[in-house]
């Protein structure tokens, strides 16, 4: 028979790592074997995009480094990016988990040491760092292994060390954000949860962009590289020798004597592991009494008085009614706020991190650009961030997957199915409205762009827009996804949120290279796009329309 | 001021015996799990009745509701409701009807206000009837305090009295409701009962769906088993007493206490003899009907 903790172990990753691989009955199926197949090489274009972001990184650094007999400091920069990384997301993640406390309260009644309880989440928290540090770290040992042949020994230290760099983040995370919840009431609510570790996830990964922007434009000149690892006031030399988990790794992996190494890395884990019990141990009670006060969102006291019920319960057309439904049930789950239409706002944001971190190099592009904006790329590149960013909330490709629990309940009202499929397309294209001001106008003033290709970006970037939008609702009515218990299933992890994501991406890049093959005059494409866009809306408008009825009729969650 | 609740009473005890919602031959399959959920059933559920729909998990309860309701689309068969065929005006047939669904965590995002709203709304219902049925019943089920919170703040059975509300807006003259007794407290659910009462007094139809058999065998004017997705018995208490006194069963086993989501076996079981020849409760007799299964068709035809 299995330890309770171990079955509560089992079950905490069970719950975070729910992945259903498909049995060979079920991949006879073409559908089955068409996603899978999807979800394979999505897998691998990230980590493959993750891999090669960090291994340009590496190799630019050690071939700058490498000339001074300096290489050995790429090491001691993975090493540190690995730590940061780690932490950051130690953080971030232990504070999310904290949302989906209500469930984990059911455990209170089960006999489980509360010390049980929070390793147990803990144990989660590392399943997901840890491939972070060793994705890092692995591709740092490759690099510096491929140019410089060292021992196999310097492999085993440092994927050993790697697994260690996680622990003592974990703890600290744990230590810091245990009595900082159970000191604040605020903090004990979902949703506050969601959106402040929402906006720190947003914050950090902008924190993330800019450092590689940073390094990016740093990374071939060896003064200033020097200067960033080892002269600045805060360098990473620093942060290496004060962090005593990168200190004992790079102790471990500059050392030339076998038995100093294996004694780095041994107290590298063992302070990590014991970090970490001791976080399980000491914070194990005040963590059970937070899942059992946590609130999920606060009640509010007060009736309606007759005064204000005549305001209050003013009858509006039913289509208001249903567009308004929408805009509540959307914006007023953090999930689908921070992941949807929020988006609009984010990009433009890293967009002028972008600027700023790389402004010499921005400025070097823009003026390449230049001569550019003469032709149709004046007009083109506003329109294709005016269209991208209007298809990028995933209002219209998840809208009946988010209504999943309320469909049934919603085809029992007197209520016309194309009205429904209205409603989803104007809640989505109101947002796609501003993402059109924000991308088309902010960037036709950022580069300086006359007022008529403006006017003519606005017209395409709507007609893109509107037929993207309405190709993503045709997808998710033909194709919902209605089955899911997190309302992160139904956005985030939504196949219908990648497809169109990445087909806006693979159309705005294709349109480019066309725009830049075709011997066309400068608004000929305007005129081209123009049809294309607007036969493209009205075809998927009809499909909507005509089909949409039907496949709702038929949905059942 | 709006007109009370349950105003329809006049025109609808003109039309007192007529059949209000009428079920013909549905048959429904879950296309993904390939689960023949109800299979050609037939119910015929008059005016002014209280109609109690039981059976055990997974009988076919809620799927019978959603056909019912247009949530859903049956295999074959047809809907009326007040003599409107659901397919092919779907939107009059569904304005005859409030529904109170088995899952009341809809909207959670929702305030409370925003979604009585919302369905007052879809119902077409003036400023003034709407202000009149929410303010009444809020009061009866003691939500008034409430109707500014968040969805999601409220309790399973805070959410259910909501559903409650909600249904009743637009003053349907059929009120189907899918378990909604599940979570209330004993005063709400008291409450439900005597709105039940009031609604099938003023000539509307009450059909609902239940686990608890004591709630039934109160209220219930008729009521229906549905066992494997086929209808086991249609008719009243007596009737049921009756069908089980012919078919010679009072020799057989009936369960002392509730258990009504166990099969008989799984329930302590005691001899009907022995248990001071008491009268055969709904529940036992809904437990022994369940346990026979499918053996009864010809039963149900006659009654």
């Amino acid at each position: 028979m299995r330890s309770p903790f171990i079955s509560l172990l089992s079950l905490s990753l069970k719950s975070v790592f729910a992945i259903h691989l498909p049995t060979k009955k079920e991949l006879a199926s073409p559908k089955v074997l068409l996603k899978t197949f999807g979800w394979i090489v999505l897998a691998v274009v990230l980590l493959a995009d993750f891999g090669f972001m960090f291994a340009m990184m590496d190799i630019g650094m050690h071939d700058t480094l490498a000339p001074f007999g300096m290489q050995s400091l790429m090491l001691m920069y993975a090493t540190v990016t690995a730590s940061v990384l780690v932490f950051l997301f130690a953080f971030i993640t232990s504070l999310s988990f904290f949302s989906s406390a209500p469930n984990e309260a059911l455990f209170l009644t089960m006999p489980f040491k509360p010390s049980w309880l929070l390793a147990a989440r803990m144990a989660t928290v590392y399943a997901i760092e840890a491939p972070i540090a060793f994705l890092v770290m692995s591709i740092a040992a490759g690099v510096y292994g491929i140019k410089n042949s060292p021992p196999f020994d310097f492999y085993v230290w440092m994927l050993l060390n790697a697994l260690a760099l996680p622990l003592v983040p974990l703890a600290v995370s744990y230590a810091v954000l245990v009595p900082l919840v159970s000191a604040s009431r605020w903090l004990r609510r979902k949703n506050t949860i969601l959106y402040v570790g929402g906006f720190i996830g947003l914050a950090l990964a902008l924190g993330f962009n800019w450092y590689l922007q940073t390094m990016m434009a740093r990374i071939e000149d060896p003064v200033l590289l020097r200067k960033l690892l080892i002269d600045n006031e805060l360098n990473f030399a620093d942060i290496a020798n004060w962090w005593p988990p990168a200190w004992l790794t790079m102790t471990a992996i500059g050392n030339s004597s076998m038995s100093a190494a294996f004694a780095a890395t041994l107290a590298n884990l063992a302070l990590g592991t014991a970090l970490a019990a001791a976080a399980a141990t000491l914070f194990g009670r005040s963590y059970t009494k937070i899942l059992a006060n946590f609130g999920e969102l606060a009640a509010v006291k007060g009736k309606i008085g007759r005064s204000q019920a005549q305001a209050v319960f003013a009858p509006r057309p039913v289509f208001i009614s249903l567009v308004q439904r929408e805009l509540h049930l959307m914006n007023r789950e953090p999930m689908y706020f921070l992941n949807g239409p929020f988006v609009i706002v984010l990009l433009p944001v890293i967009l002028a991190i972008s600027l700023i971190a790389q402004g010499q190099q921005i400025q070097q592009a823009l003026q390449q650009l230049r001569p550019l904006l003469d032709g149709q790329a004046a007009y083109l590149i506003p329109t294709g961030v005016g269209v991208f960013l209007a298809s990028s909330t995933s209002i219209a490709c998840t809208a009946f997957s988010r209504d999943a629990k309320a469909i049934y309940f919603l085809k029992s009202l007197p209520l016309e199915p194309r009205d429904i499929i209205a409603a989803k397309l104007v809640h989505a294209l109101l947002f796609a409205a501003l993402g059109i001001v924000f991308g088309v106008v902010g960037v036709g003033l950022l580069l300086g762009i006359r007022l008529v290709d403006i006017a003519v970006a606005l017209v395409l970037a709507v007609l893109g827009a509107v037929a993207l939008n309405i190709c993503g609702l045709v997808i998710d009515t033909f194709w919902p996804r209605l089955s899911w218990e997190n309302p992160m299933s139904a956005l985030k992890r939504n196949p219908n949120t990648i497809i169109v994501i990445l087909g806006t991406m693979g159309l705005v890049a294709g349109l480019g290279a066309l725009s830049a093959t075709l011997p066309f005059s400068k608004y000929s494409f305007a005129l081209l796009y123009g049809t294309v866009f607007l036969a493209a809306g009205i075809g998927f408008g009809v499909l909507l329309f005509r089909k949409g009825s039907a496949f709702l009729r038929q949905m059942e969650p | 001021m709006g007109a009370p609740i349950f105003a329809h009473d006049a025109n609808a005890q003109k039309k007192a015996g007529k059949l209000m919602i009428e079920l013909t031959n549905i048959s429904k399959t879950y296309a993904k799990s390939g689960t023949k959920a109800v299979d050609s059933l037939t119910l015929r559920i008059p005016d002014g009745a209280i109609f109690g729909f039981l059976g055990p998990n997974g009988a076919g309860k809620t799927t019978t509701i959603r056909i019912m309701t247009g949530a859903i689309e049956a295999d074959s068969g047809s809907v009326l409701i007040d003599g409107i065929d659901l397919a092919k005006e779907p939107m009059e047939a569904k304005r005859r009807f409030g529904l109170v669904p088995d899952t009341p965590d809809l909207f959670s995002r929702l305030r409370a206000y925003e979604y009585l709203n919302f369905v007052a709304d879809v119902y077409g219902v003036s400023a003034s009837d709407r202000i009149t049925v929410i303010e009444e019943l809020a009061a009866r089920f003691e939500l008034s305090d409430a109707l500014k919170s968040p969805i999601g703040s409220m309790s399973r059975g805070m959410r259910m009295k909501l559903n409650l509300i909600a249904s009743l807006i637009h003053k349907p003259h059929n009120w189907i409701l899918d378990e909604p007794i599940v979570g209330l407290d004993p005063h709400a659910a008291f409450a439900l009962k005597e709105l039940m009462r009031a609604h099938s007094a003023s000539g509307g139809t009450v059909f609902f769906s239940t686990h608890v058999m004591e709630v039934a065998e109160r209220i219930c004017d008729k009521l229906a088993i549905i066992n494997k997705g086929k209808l086991v018995f249609t008719g009243d208490l007596e009737g049921l007493r009756e069908l089980r006194e012919s078919r010679g069963r009072l020799s057989g086993q009936v369960p002392l206490v509730g258990a009504p989501n166990f099969s008989a076996r799984e329930a302590g079981m005691v001899n009907i003899e022995s248990a001071d020849q008491r009268e055969e409760s709904l529940e036992a007799l809904f437990l022994a009907l369940v346990e026979e299964g499918e053996q009864v068709p010809e039963e149900v035809s006659k009654l």
